[in-house]
């Protein structure tokens, strides 16, 4: 398939990065949580807790199977990118650039969730009263606080809720590998498969696709909008700077210890 | 990218540099919401400390002068020093103007006393030796789960004390207007340098988010001046004079106002 025309080949990624991401996992993650009520630790963890850390080990294990068949597809041989064992310093950097992209996600969110209240608290205004809007009293900043928290509580759903979950009530360790099994087979399948496929189609559409895809991909299995935004948020941020790492200087493992970094600050 | 013997791992380091300078306040905002040992100081004290991490990084990769000099080879040289002097003290009384005329505008009457804060109709957790022996001691508290991205001043925070707001002035310029202009100049292309230095600024202004919206449009003209006046003068000194000038109106301003009893945390003055 690498014959064909990159525009086709960008169509096929997104093709099966749709029917994956929202579909295969979807009904995997129901499987889970019915066979969640099949195991036999009901007395330690709840049907949730079961449930969640189920739905991670099948990601995990699904993901490693999507990235065969990727490979199959494209045709990109894995085996020649460099995963970068033999450089520690780029592993060092990795793990500072992933607190960097975390940090610098999160003020991009607050800055966005700050200016959506904003505009609704001018709009409730106008609509009440229709005289000059006050929006700095002690009372408000309490409502705000509330709201904000509000908002945070919703972006624990979803899939970021299985992560949660399993950091919660599994050995570290364990929650570790599971964690980084999954956020690893995606560095897999968007930076290494998706940019040596696209290669030759130059950096601006490379890069764009695949930080498009990326970036649509944490909408899927999120309840909303309001809930997906700091996945969002955060995938631009990495898709972009991974991306232009990644072309430059084809390394996969730094980037998987940025994006595992990157979950550990956020979550841990 | 300057060429070096290693590539990869200076375009590594300068990506992270370049990201955890953008997010220094939000790092140092997460850092000391975190662990009970960094809120034992103050948080812009843990920005301060930040900032010179930073600073010292980047002084040991682009070299001692970058940080001071950010745009390499300036046509001002020594004289933009006396230049970034005079510049500094009309730009900060000016920013000072500006700041109050946003501010202004957008505050409404003075609010009325309000009730106490409404107690968080939460579950309680079990702690010490009731939470012995249940589930809830077997599960580790997670990030998102305490909801670190809700940071919101306290009145403790913003009183502080004069020479670290001076610190805080100093630190940020270093870093906005010298690290992070001198690693937006390393681009060859002039739109991506006008890009990248449009986001160092958004980023800026931004950055006090914290502290309110209005507070990021108050703020976007200090980045704005600020930026110009280190291209103008090829030095950081203008950029630096105006932040302090500003801050010490910010410390006279706090200090003045009268002190309040412990109530609901209200969005203050900025830094």
């Amino acid at each position: 398939m690498s014959t064909l025309p990159w525009p086709v080949r960008a169509v096929v990624l997104a093709v099966l990065v749709v029917l994956y991401y929202r579909y295969a996992k979807a009904a995997l993650f129901a499987a889970c949580r019915r066979a969640a009520h099949l195991l036999p630790f009901a007395r330690r963890w709840d049907a949730s807790e079961r449930g969640s850390v189920l739905e991670l080990m099948a990601a995990g294990a699904s993901h490693v199977l999507v990235v065969l068949l990727l490979v199959l597809v494209t045709g990109v041989d894995l085996t020649k990118l460099t995963l970068g064992w033999d450089r520690p310093d780029l592993i060092v950097l990795g793990a500072a650039i992933g607190v960097g992209e975390v940090a610098l996600g999160s003020l991009l969110c607050r800055v966005l969730i700050e200016g959506i209240q904003t505009i609704g608290m001018r709009r409730a205004a106008a609509e009440s009263s229709g005289s000059r809007v006050r929006p700095a009293s002690a009372a408000g900043a309490v409502a705000g606080e509330e709201r904000m928290r509000q908002w945070l509580g919703r972006s624990r759903g979803g899939w970021i809720r299985h992560h949660l979950k399993t950091m919660e009530v599994v050995s570290l360790p364990l929650a570790l590998t599971l964690t980084a099994v999954q956020v690893g087979s995606e560095e897999v399948v968007f930076r290494g498969l998706v940019l040596t496929w696209l290669r030759d189609a130059g950096p601006l559409p490379a890069i764009g696709v695949s930080c498009l895809l990326f970036t649509v991909m944490q909408i899927f299995l999120m309840s909303s909008w309001r809930a997906a935004m700091f996945p969002v948020v955060g995938a631009i941020v990495m898709g972009l700077t991974h991306s232009v790492l990644f072309w430059h200087y084809p390394a996969l493992l730094p980037l998987m210890v940025a994006h595992v970094t990157f979950f550990l600050f956020a979550v841990a | 990218m300057t060429p070096t013997p290693i590539p990869d791992t200076r375009a590594y380091a300068l990506t992270a540099l370049g990201l955890l300078c953008l997010s220094c306040l939000t790092l140092a905002a997460h850092l000391h919401t975190r662990w009970a040992w960094v809120r034992r100081a103050p948080l812009l004290g843990v920005h301060v400390l930040l900032m010179g991490l930073l600073i010292v990084s980047a002084g040991m990769l682009l070299g001692p002068a970058a940080v001071v000099l950010p745009v390499p080879g300036h046509p001002a040289g020594w004289w933009g020093l006396p230049a970034g002097l005079a510049v500094g003290f009309a730009l900060g009384l000016a920013i000072i103007r500006t700041d109050r005329a946003i501010t202004t505008s957008w505050r409404g009457p003075s609010p009325r006393p309000t009730a106490p804060r409404p107690p968080r109709m939460t579950a309680p957790r079990p702690a010490g030796f009731a939470a012995s022996g249940t589930g809830v001691s077997e599960r580790r508290r997670t990030g998102l789960v305490r909801a670190r991205n809700d940071y919101a001043p306290t009145d403790g925070d913003l009183r502080v004390r004069l020479e670290l707001l001076v610190a805080v002035a100093i630190g940020e310029e270093l870093v906005f207007r010298g690290l992070l202009t001198r690693l937006a100049l390393l681009f060859s292309n002039g739109w991506l340098v006008a890009g990248a230095l449009a986001v160092v600024a958004g980023v800026f202004s931004c950055s006090h988010v914290f502290f309110g919206w209005v507070q990021v449009l108050a703020k976007t003209p200090l980045a704005v001046a600020a930026c110009a006046a280190t291209l103008l003068t090829g030095n950081v000194l203008a950029a630096v004079i105006a932040h302090v000038v500003f801050n010490v109106w910010v410390w006279r301003y706090r200090r003045g106002e009268p002190r309040r009893a412990p109530g609901p945390r209200a969005r203050r003055t900025p830094v």
